[in-house]
């Protein structure tokens, strides 16, 4: 096993890799930008790094300034999380030059699951069934017209260098296409700096289900039950759950077959993770991430296998700790993301300083964070904060724990994606496990969102208790106690502050 | 009436209205429904199906029986019609700011330029995604006060306009 390694990520994931690397005896070292000087995540480490500026380009995605804190501080592998350089074929390349170990998938395997035509290619031939589509990216409009009317409509224009849900553009009618096609391609162009597309079949209802994989160095391989991940918007995933309440045993072992079958066919090796959609019963290939997943947990808590600590032995050699035999899953596990985004402002995002911060505990709960307290939410970076992982013996029990956890949770200072989690929890579709990717959107869940959660009732009861306080000067009109209120305000603040200005304390008292 | 709120150090912009159903009130831009009556020590509001009791004293709310600490650093007007993230300096004239902070991406008005209420004036990315700021009425630009590229801040101008 390794002694020193690199983390060359941030937030909850750079936490959640240090605290197996730092349980198997590795020392750990962290990486940070100019904006999370003082993150969290740089206390979960032995030491770490200064790479940069705020901006990705500028440090968590600077290859050779991670090189360089990788060679200045002996570290022996880097661990890329996801995102950022975890997906980069130039970056595993670059490690491979300068004798660091990625742990990761080889560079050829990263830019063949990189390319979605390549990989589409790459499982047909290896006789999995692939979603309807055309294996060649997409000239131009008139080409578009001509392969959506074969396909027949709706057809969906992805980013053939995408990932994310970014790029991916739905059309309805012909009359669309043209401005789908132009608009998905300068997404395309200015996230990936590639502006090819390439036209799929677009499959009503479906649900999203995915197979986690560990290949080792020589091939041996392990397919974990699937999680499902049809609670999305835009093409994000909000909420996963293992196993899929849609999945039979006899197609899960197809699942899990296949999806070890298709890696192991293109070379892969490590963490990887095939994505299908399954619909009418049965399923079809989309793509391959090649990287440890944001909703990796929920596979760790049914099975009990540390999904990273599996990582770091096929990186090393070590061989994989698990078989596909002895491999078991107990219960049901379900993750929420908590981001910090506005579900009651169109998900807007909501940087910020976090004034109060506790997580909810209790049976078969899991919390990874990268947030405390007096945290900065830079919005230079993605907007999760926190994950919410409940497990329990049934679905039922999962959920019920998730209800109790994300009411238990308490994050002041940014909004969070807590109060739609809140209402999707009670919503009877998802209590039956009717799940589809587009749910969120035609169940109008955010639309009928009406509060942000038991904090914002508790502070509209208070300004209600001050507003009636000074009531008695308050006409039918909008003349309400302001004197009262002012004059308590400014004895407040003579109290406290001396007159100062805005006063908000950086910590809040449980 | 608007003022600000902190609770526990948590600030949160309050909007109270009284309406023939009680009171309305908007926490940080969502609508809730309340009724507040006052009993000898404390009072009680309901909302929807729930009745929370509130006793205030000095700087302390105690909101069923837990204690909170509450401020109220600011009082603004009673101009409750002001539209959001909008500050107008006179009445013609409104200063556009940002819903958040983050990075300029580009600008798509100049100087000069009238535009329509909700025509995008500025693409602003933050935690990855951009965001669309529109102008909150028919106006003119008379000035933009950030550049492609620059990092904002959420209280920053972006821009001035002449309500037309």
């Amino acid at each position: 096993m390794f002694r020193r390694l690199l983390i060359a990520n941030r937030g909850e994931i750079a936490i959640r890799v240090a605290r197996t690397a730092r349980q198997l005896g590795i020392h750990c070292i962290g990486v940070y930008s100019e904006a999370d000087r003082t993150a969290l995540h740089r206390l979960a480490m032995d030491e770490s790094v200064d790479i940069g500026r705020a901006a990705p380009a500028q440090s968590y995605l600077n290859v050779e300034g991670i090189l360089r804190a990788a060679e200045a501080t002996a570290a022996e592998a880097i661990h890329p999380g996801y995102g950022f350089l975890s997906e980069n074929p130039g970056f595993a390349r670059r490690c491979e030059e300068e004798g660091i170990v990625f742990v990761g998938p080889p560079a050829r395997a990263l830019a063949l699951s990189g390319d979605k035509i390549a990989s589409r290619t790459a499982m047909r031939e290896v006789g999995i069934p692939v979603t309807a589509g055309v294996d060649r990216v997409v000239r131009t409009v008139e080409d578009a017209e001509g392969l959506a009317a074969e396909l027949g409509y709706p057809v969906l224009f992805k980013a053939t260098a995408g990932g994310g849900g970014i790029g991916m553009s739905r059309v309805d009618r012909p009359e669309d296409l043209a401005a789908a096609f132009e608009s998905a391609g300068s997404v395309a162009r200015a996230n990936f700096g590639n502006p090819d597309l390439l036209l799929e079949k677009y499959v009503r209802r479906a649900r999203h289900v995915e197979v986690q994989v560990l290949l080792g160095e020589g091939g041996e391989g392990v397919g974990f039950v699937e999680r499902e991940c049809s609670v999305q918007r835009r093409h994000q995933k909000l909420v996963e759950e293992t196993p899929s309440p849609a999945v039979t045993p006899a197609l899960r072992r197809r699942l899990i077959e296949a999806a070890v079958r298709g890696l192991r066919a293109v070379g892969f090796r490590n963490a990887g993770t095939v994505e299908f959609l399954l619909h009418g019963g049965r399923f079809t290939f989309n793509e391959v991430n090649a990287r440890l997943q944001v909703e990796h947990p929920i596979t760790e808590i049914v099975t009990g296998v540390d999904l990273v600590h599996e990582q770091l032995r096929i990186a090393a050699r070590d061989g994989l700790g698990v078989s596909q035999s002895e491999l078991r899953s107990r219960g049901h596990a379900i993750e929420c993301r908590i981001n910090a985004e506005d579900p009651l402002r169109n998900f807007l995002p909501s940087p910020g300083r976090i004034v109060g911060y506790a997580e909810p505990r209790g049976p078969g709960l899991r919390v990874d964070s990268g947030v405390a307290a007096g945290s900065d939410v830079p919005p230079t970076y993605d907007s999760l904060v926190a994950k919410l992982v409940a497990h329990g013996r049934t679905r039922d029990t999962a959920i019920r724990r998730m209800q109790r956890a994300v009411d238990g949770f308490r994050i002041h200072g940014v909004r969070t994606t807590l109060p739609f989690h809140r209402a999707l929890l009670r919503e009877p579709a998802f209590a039956r496990g009717a799940l589809w990717t587009t749910m969120v959107a035609d169940l109008r869940i955010v639309e009928r969102l009406k509060s942000r959660g038991p904090w914002e009732e508790t502070v509209a009861a208070i300004a209600a208790a001050l507003a009636v306080q000074g009531r008695l000067a308050m006409g039918p009109a909008l003349d309400l106690g302001r004197s009262s209120i002012s004059r308590w305000a400014l004895a407040g603040r003579q109290e406290r502050f001396g007159g100062g200005g805005h006063a908000v304390s950086p910590r809040r008292r449980w | 009436m608007r003022f600000r709120l902190v609770v526990d150090g948590d600030p949160h912009d309050v909007e109270v209205t009284s309406g023939a159903r009680g009171l309305e009130l908007k926490i940080d831009g969502v609508a809730y429904r309340a009724e507040a009556k006052r009993t000898a020590d404390a009072v009680v509001v309901r909302m929807g199906r729930k009745s929370i009791s509130i006793r205030l004293s000095g700087d302390r709310a105690i909101v069923d029986g837990s204690a909170h600490r509450i401020e109220v650093p600011e009082v603004a007007d009673v101009d409750v019609q002001a539209p959001d993230r909008v500050a107008a300096g006179s009445a013609r004239m409104a200063e556009v700011r940002p819903p958040m902070p983050g990075r300029i991406v580009r600008i798509l008005v100049q100087e000069g330029s009238r535009v329509r209420k909700g025509q995008t004036l500025v693409v602003l990315e933050a935690m990855k995604m951009q965001n669309e700021i529109p102008a909150p009425a028919d106006a003119i630009v008379r000035e933009i006060r950030v550049a492609e590229g620059e990092s904002v801040t959420g209280d920053r101008v972006v821009a001035s306009l002449e309500i037309v």
